[in-house]
């Protein structure tokens, strides 16, 4: 009994200073607060739009710098475009007199957690002097960015998942997402009636943001009600088939929200097939979904503009290297697209064209 | 009817399960049991019961095939660009499940001829397809496939019934008579039961396998062409996971993890099953978190009955015996 008391008392003792451990870690970590906060509620988060002219121009850059980007993978539209935007960005860096190089690598496959955390691993080696990331889950790049930290390289989140390691989190306001599509749909079928909302996989943080974003704004409104909410998976076939169950039992439903639009194509098609009135709002802004929107298609995308979300996590790395101090949170430009905008460009929805200003 | 019994004791469990997971959600919602619903149950069962029918006859011949998720998707993509392309109809179809067929013996021949284990090449095959689907289409899903081929496996029935349905329940049957009708059939089961015995009695085992399993594809390729009419798009991503759903549709109806037993009678209903649940799920309203939970309890409880009517069988048998 003595014995197996002291091995309690130590098991409990190396325990507790694990714990103490693990909690000095964290709050040594950068954007500690923001994760105690959620991303999608920080105080402290700004929007791109908002800030874009009080951040002045761009510091000089006094010497050449390399900057690493590990995002998920490019069998996904979202990535190779936030991929290009992030080229886009340093190439005009480059022309500005700014001595940069990006090298922009992607995870092979949706869940290569391993193959991401040697990419960024391999970064950290060859000394980058900062890395752009966007870890597929919250936890797969941890010892790349705790190497990284360790090296004194800066990390800045592009899009998610939201890690305490980067100093920077540049992406999506997904809570706002779900709101604006929820919005869109109570103004389409005039304030009253039945809405669901199609979800992604339920531990992704993005997907139950944008999803309570949805539950929020119908939360107050008396017309509606919210009759489904259920998970997708991401996957079209998925989705086709909620919506077809959907109608089934809610024949006069009037909308359905999902998560991305891959599911919003599966749920549409099944509102075809069904020949039901039930309006359609996606997330992400695809070329699928815009083409499909321009068509008559498909009804809206709250759409994340990826290629300028690239640049802009470009930018506000270069701006920390130079020596600038940026928001913790930024949220880049979004808005719900549909008939009336998806032949607008960039310049024509938001009033400007993106282009870092230079000293 | 004792020996029907006797003989398909393993369905009929499925069956029972079936029922009784349509009585509890009828009882727990009423309108779960309209004609509509339950057509909707059939025709959200036809992916996974076509993908099913398949994986059912490769695990009889004591192999599994994990590449069918990313054929699914390879076959979708093919099969969308093939349409857009123009391709006439009847060579589209043609052209479609000669494809699947050859993905199929592809499989087979590594199995069957090379002898690997099947585990370790469908693994293998199932990255190269996912690849071959991303490298043809660049990444970007096919779009807008002409009405013309999507109403080729896929026309409306009723409102919530389409033509996919017949394609699932006519490739049941013909699986069914290729099993139990034909000297592949028997060669399928006597490799599964015992490849040494079954090769030193003059089966050629090799050449049996990469057959079966190109026909097992066949599945496969019609759920794609399926998918290519439901949602209008061949999309290189779809399909990650589906093997399992197919493995798992494939054990509810009975089929031996250790080969050389199962039929597609029990395939059927285990897809049939799975869509049960699913529906009903939803139907419901009953949050995503547990619906894992009790989709795992289902199976488990699937494979419970099966036991316990095997236990009583040979108590049964037991009894006789004495009496004699």
């Amino acid at each position: 009994m003595r014995k197996f008391r002291s091995i309690l008392a130590l098991v409990l003792a190396l325990v507790m200073s694990m714990g103490m451990v693990a909690f000095a870690e964290e709050a040594a970590l950068p954007s500690a607060d923001v994760e105690e906060q959620g991303y999608d509620f920080y105080d402290g988060a700004v929007e791109y739009n908002e800030i874009r002219e009080s951040l002045g121009p761009v510091p000089a850059l006094d010497e050449e710098i390399t900057l690493g980007f590990t995002t998920k993978t490019f069998e996904n539209e979202f990535w190779r475009m936030e991929k290009e935007g992030a080229e886009q960005a340093a190439q005009m860096f480059q022309d500005a007199g700014y001595n940069v190089t990006i090298d922009v690598r992607g995870a092979q496959t949706e869940t290569d957690e391993e193959g991401q955390l040697t990419l960024l691993l391999d970064m950290v080696n060859k000394g980058y002097d900062a890395i752009l990331i966007s870890g597929i889950s919250a936890g797969n790049l941890v010892p790349g960015m705790e190497a990284a930290l360790e090296a004194g390289i800066d990390l800045t989140t592009v899009m998610d998942a939201f890690v305490p390691y980067a100093s920077t989190t540049v992406g999506a306001w997904h809570y706002q997402a779900g709101v604006q599509g929820a919005e869109w749909i109570y103004n389409k079928i005039g304030g009253e009636g039945q809405v669901a909302c199609i979800t992604g996989l339920s531990q992704a943080t993005a997907a139950q943001a944008r999803t309570q974003g949805f539950n929020d704004f119908f939360a107050d409104k008396e017309g509606i009600e919210v009759v489904a909410v259920q998970n997708g998976d991401w996957d079209r076939q998925k989705a086709y088939d909620i919506t077809q169950t959907l109608l089934q039992q809610y024949p006069d439903l009037g909308g359905i929200y999902c998560n991305n639009d891959t599911m919003a194509m599966g749920a549409l098609e099944a509102v075809v097939a069904a020949g039901s009135e039930c309006v359609i709002v996606g997330t992400d802004g695809t070329s699928e979904a815009l083409e499909s929107i321009r068509a008559g298609e498909l009804d809206a995308t709250v759409d994340f503009f990826p290629t300028t979300m690239g640049a802009i996590g470009v930018e506000m790395q270069i701006r920390k290297l130079a020596g600038q101090e940026v928001p913790k949170v930024i949220y880049a430009p979004q808005c719900v697209r549909d008939i009336d905008n998806a032949d607008m460009s960039f310049e024509e929805i938001f009033g400007y064209e993106y282009a870092p200003i230079f000293e | 009817m004792k020996a029907l019994y006797r003989k398909y004791r393993r369905e009929w469990s499925a069956l029972l399960a079936l029922i009784v997971t349509i009585v509890l959600f009828s009882i727990l919602e009423s309108s779960y049991l309209s004609v509509a619903n339950l057509t909707t149950i059939i025709t959200q069962a036809v992916t996974y019961g076509l993908m099913g029918i398949g994986m059912t006859c490769v695990i009889i011949t004591g192999g599994i095939d994990l590449s069918v998720g990313s054929a699914l998707a390879l076959v979708a993509c093919i099969g969308a660009q093939l349409a857009k392309a123009g391709v006439p109809i009847p060579i589209w179809v043609v052209v479609c499940l000669a494809m699947g067929f050859v993905f199929g013996a592809i499989n087979g021949f590594l199995v069957g001829v090379l002898k690997l284990q099947p585990f370790v090449a469908t693994m293998g095959t199932m990255s190269i397809y996912r690849g071959v689907s991303y490298v043809i289409t660049g990444g970007f899903p096919v779009l807008s496939v002409p009405r013309d081929y999507r109403n080729v496996f896929n026309f409306q029935i009723t409102s919530t019934m389409t033509f996919s349905v017949v394609v699932f329940l006519v490739f049941a049957v013909i699986m069914t008579i290729v099993l139990k009708k034909t000297k592949l059939g028997a060669h399928t089961y006597a490799i599964g039961g015992n490849e040494d015995a079954a090769r030193l009695s003059g089966v050629r085992v090799g050449r049996t396998k990469v057959i079966m399993y190109g026909l097992a594809l066949l599945g496969t390729t019609l759920a794609g062409l399926v998918q290519v009419g439901r949602l209008g798009t061949g999309d290189p991503s779809t399909g990650q996971g589906y093997e399992m759903d197919a493995i798992a549709a494939a054990a509810i109806g009975g089929t031996s993890m250790a080969g050389g037993r199962g039929n597609i009678f029990g395939t059927v209903i285990g897809a049939i099953l799975f869509s049960a649940l699913k529906v009903g799920l939803i139907v419901m309203g009953v949050d995503t978190f547990y619906q894992y939970i009790v989709t795992g309890v289902v199976v488990i409880f699937a494979a419970y009955l099966e036991i316990v009517q095997g236990n009583m069988m040979q108590k049964g048998s037991k009894n006789e015996v004495r009496v004699k």
